[in-house]
């Protein structure tokens, strides 16, 4: 805006300078003291050069030029010289005014270029110091946006690929129109050959906008669509450059993010190993320990000199030990089938009642001298489950809360019709869960007494099993003392048409029975 | 003594298992022979003529299904099959094949012997099937003749399904019946897959004969192959 006021003043300016260097001229130095009067019109050149450029201190030169022959070389009011020497005068005049002005100029570009240096070096610091906070590709995009506007005046948008094979897809959700095929083209262009397509460039110039391929030091990492205000901007090479300094900034940003998220999943995946190496110690020295003592009682029980009390005690402890190494190999080989996804689900519509009594019957060992309440709602309906696995939730649950409770606790197992579902819950009087393990427990490896017996999959196992069947188990603490682990069994699909009341069946029977005793 | 003593064949291949199975049969009495393949326990059964068979299901040349097959083209002698925990679908298999029960390994010693005592029973009674006319186990009583059934000398009333339910399990106690093998004894061939009729049939059975239902003393579960009723001895 003032270079164009500027451009409107020169004329006037060059006009006035000419006219002030007369009038001091004239005021301060007679006509023989030319050499003054020059330095005079020269200050004027000079200062007119340094506010307004070449152009209009080259017309205060000449008028000045000749407001000198004018007003101070005789004949005096007249343009005409009678001597010829201040031609030369007027010459040299001439030559100081343009070279002076020339070297104003160049110190006038040299500021003005060193200070626009400065403010792309600002923007492109302030940009990058931005960035560097940033770990999300959404808001480096979001940043490099604004500032792209800010500095260059652009609009922007960078489109990113999730993967390396992926469309191109904006870096972020904005009501943005859909690029057309000519812009795709060159988009897409840009991403496949690295290099610039679209607006200024000879790939697909009728683009709207320019493509800019980013490049870090790994490879491709994003496209820069600039789009509006560009073309009066990339006229001069500086702003090109800004932008292209721009770019490698985003894609820097982009490649850190990159290389951060490798390098997390890197120490994942290390934590994954150290977790793996941990459990097969863990499970081996498990494995190991109920051998060892089968193993040294065993080896015990050979010698003559033993008591009948001792062998028999010593039997026992066997007996108990492989029964360990059974739990353990059983859980080792339930969680291997879920996590292999070899485990199916075979559901049928069955009592809910009949699954709790073979689990109770498997438990018996486990729950000796303790009482087991079974409170089941009437209207239970038939419940579709594999009732192997289910019984297996059920026995797991009962040797945890046997395990996890004081011995003679009682339990409570109960089962309700909930919102086309049925809620089982085995409840115990123990210490309940732990504040914050709600979820851990259910974790493979997971021991609520690390060192006593287990592996810590039990729970893990009932959880695979109660998703398999698409429900949900659940632990929390009951207001009273101990823990309620809650699992739901959704009723999907069409429960069996069942004719309990004995129908047709039952004339059919009773003549066979030939109308004994019995009765309905 | 021992010449009065049942004569069992183990097929088993693995050597400590059968060492095991021979050191406690031998103890309790009875007379062995064993064989380490399907093929050899075929040729076993047919030299020896055993009282029982003993048989694994995984063996290492003939599938233990088949062996059970082929005894059954002319053996009557009761054949319990050795499994592991997992082979739910290869018992139902063998027992629908003509297998009498079946054991899962890891077993105790005193499971072996109850199921093989029951067993022998019944192959004694052989075919005949009303030896007696009344039937009891534990608390429960069944008067064949009279069609009427006690618990601790009380009478409950049955319909006639769950009487003949009852009735097919007390023909075969102690013994594993699959489901399909109640459900045509008790409804008819053409029923043979409704379990849930058995499942529903065999709850409502328990409300009226079981002291607790849901812990049954008698009308025990076999899960996923069918129901028992146990012999308490």
């Amino acid at each position: 805006m003032p270079r164009i006021t500027l451009e409107r003043l020169s004329l006037p300016a060059a006009a006035l300078s000419a006219g002030l260097s007369t009038a001091v001229a004239s005021a301060f130095f007679s006509p023989e003291q030319l050499p003054d009067v020059v330095m005079v019109y020269l200050l004027g050149i000079v200062l007119v050069s340094m506010r307004f450029g070449y152009a209009p201190s080259m017309l205060a030169a000449v008028l000045g030029v000749l407001c000198f022959d004018f007003f101070f070389i005789p004949p005096y009011y007249t343009l005409a010289v009678r001597d010829l020497s201040h031609i030369v005068t007027f010459g040299v005049m001439f030559l100081v005014a343009a070279v002076i002005s020339g070297l104003t100029r160049r110190v006038r570009d040299q500021a003005e270029a060193a200070r626009q240096r400065e403010q792309r070096t600002a923007s492109l610091y302030a940009l990058s110091k931005e960035l560097a906070s940033t770990r999300q590709v959404q808001d480096i995009a979001q940043i490099a946006e604004r500032r792209l506007k800010d500095a260059i005046g652009v609009e922007s948008t960078l489109f990113v690929a999730e993967e390396s094979n992926a469309a191109l897809k904006p870096a972020w959700e904005r009501s943005a129109t859909p690029l057309d095929g000519e812009e795709q083209r060159a988009l897409d262009w840009a991403w496949q050959h690295q290099r610039s397509a679209g607006l200024t460039t000879d790939t697909l110039p009728s683009a709207r906008a320019l493509y800019l391929p980013l490049v870090a030091s790994r490879g491709k990492v994003a496209v820069l669509r600039v789009g509006s205000g560009l073309e009066n901007r990339l006229s001069d090479s500086e702003a090109r450059q800004h932008l292209s300094a721009f770019a490698s900034q985003i894609a820097g940003a982009i490649e850190r993010t990159e290389l951060a998220a490798e390098a997390q999943r890197a120490e994942l995946q290390m934590e994954a190993e150290q977790l793996r190496n941990s459990l097969l110690s863990s499970v081996s020295h498990d494995l190991r320990t109920p051998l060892a003592v089968m193993t040294g009682a065993a080896s015990t029980l050979l010698e003559d000199t033993l008591s009948a009390a001792t062998r028999k005690e010593l039997t026992e402890t066997i007996l108990q030990e492989a029964q360990r190494l059974n739990r353990l190999v059983r859980n080792l080989l339930d969680m291997t089938r879920l996590e292999a996804g070899a485990l199916s689900v075979n559901k049928e519509w069955q009592p809910l009642e009949e699954v709790i009594g073979s689990a109770l019957n498997r438990s018996d060992d486990a729950l000796k001298g303790r009482t087991v309440s079974v409170e089941l709602a009437r209207d239970l309906p038939l419940v579709p489950l594999d009732a192997i696995l289910i019984e297996q939730v059920l026995v797991n649950l009962l040797e945890n809360a046997a395990k996890y409770t004081p011995a003679g606790a009682p339990l409570e197992i109960r089962a309700e019709l909930r919102s086309q579902a049925v809620e089982v819950e085995v409840c115990d009087h123990g210490p309940g869960i732990p504040a914050g393990h709600e979820q851990r427990i259910f974790e493979k490896f997971y021991r609520g007494h690390p060192g006593e017996g287990g592996v810590g999959l039990g729970l893990a196992i009932c959880r695979g099993i109660v998703l398999a069947h698409g429900g949900e188990l659940r632990v929390e603490n009951r207001a009273g003392g101990g823990a309620v682990f809650r699992f739901r069994l959704p009723l999907d699909g069409e429960p069996p048409a069942l004719d309990v009341a004995e129908g047709g069946l039952e004339e059919h029977e009773r003549s066979e029975l030939g109308g004994g005793s019995l009765r309905s | 003594m021992s010449e009065l003593m049942p004569l069992l064949l183990i097929v088993e291949d693995d050597t400590q298992m059968l060492k095991f199975l021979r050191a406690s049969l031998a103890s309790h009495g009875y007379r062995l022979v064993d064989a380490a393949t399907g093929a050899e326990g075929l040729n076993q059964a047919g030299a020896y003529n055993p009282d029982l068979i003993l048989l694994d299901l995984g063996l290492p040349d003939i599938d233990g299904l088949e062996v059970t097959q082929r005894l059954r083209e002319w053996a009557t002698a009761p054949i319990i099959v050795l499994s592991a925990r997992g082979q739910e679908s290869d018992k139902i298999r063998a027992l629908d094949a003509g297998a009498d029960d079946y054991l899962t390994k890891p077993f105790g010693t005193g499971e072996l012997l109850a199921r093989i005592r029951v067993a022998l029973r019944h192959s004694a009674r052989g075919g005949q099937e009303r030896t007696e006319p009344t039937l009891t186990v534990g608390d429960l009583r069944v008067d064949l003749d009279k069609r009427s059934v006690f618990v601790a000398g009380k009478e409950v009333h049955l319909t006639p399904i769950e009487y003949k339910l009852l009735t097919t399990l007390f023909k075969n106690a102690g013994k594993v019946l699959t489901h399909r093998l109640l459900l045509k004894e008790v409804w008819g061939p053409g029923y043979a897959n409704n379990t849930q009729y058995l499942r529903v049939y065999m709850v409502q059975l328990r409300h009226k004969l079981e002291g607790d239902p849901a812990r049954p003393r008698y009308l025990v579960t076999e899960p996923g192959v069918g129901y028992r009723l146990r012999v308490e001895e």
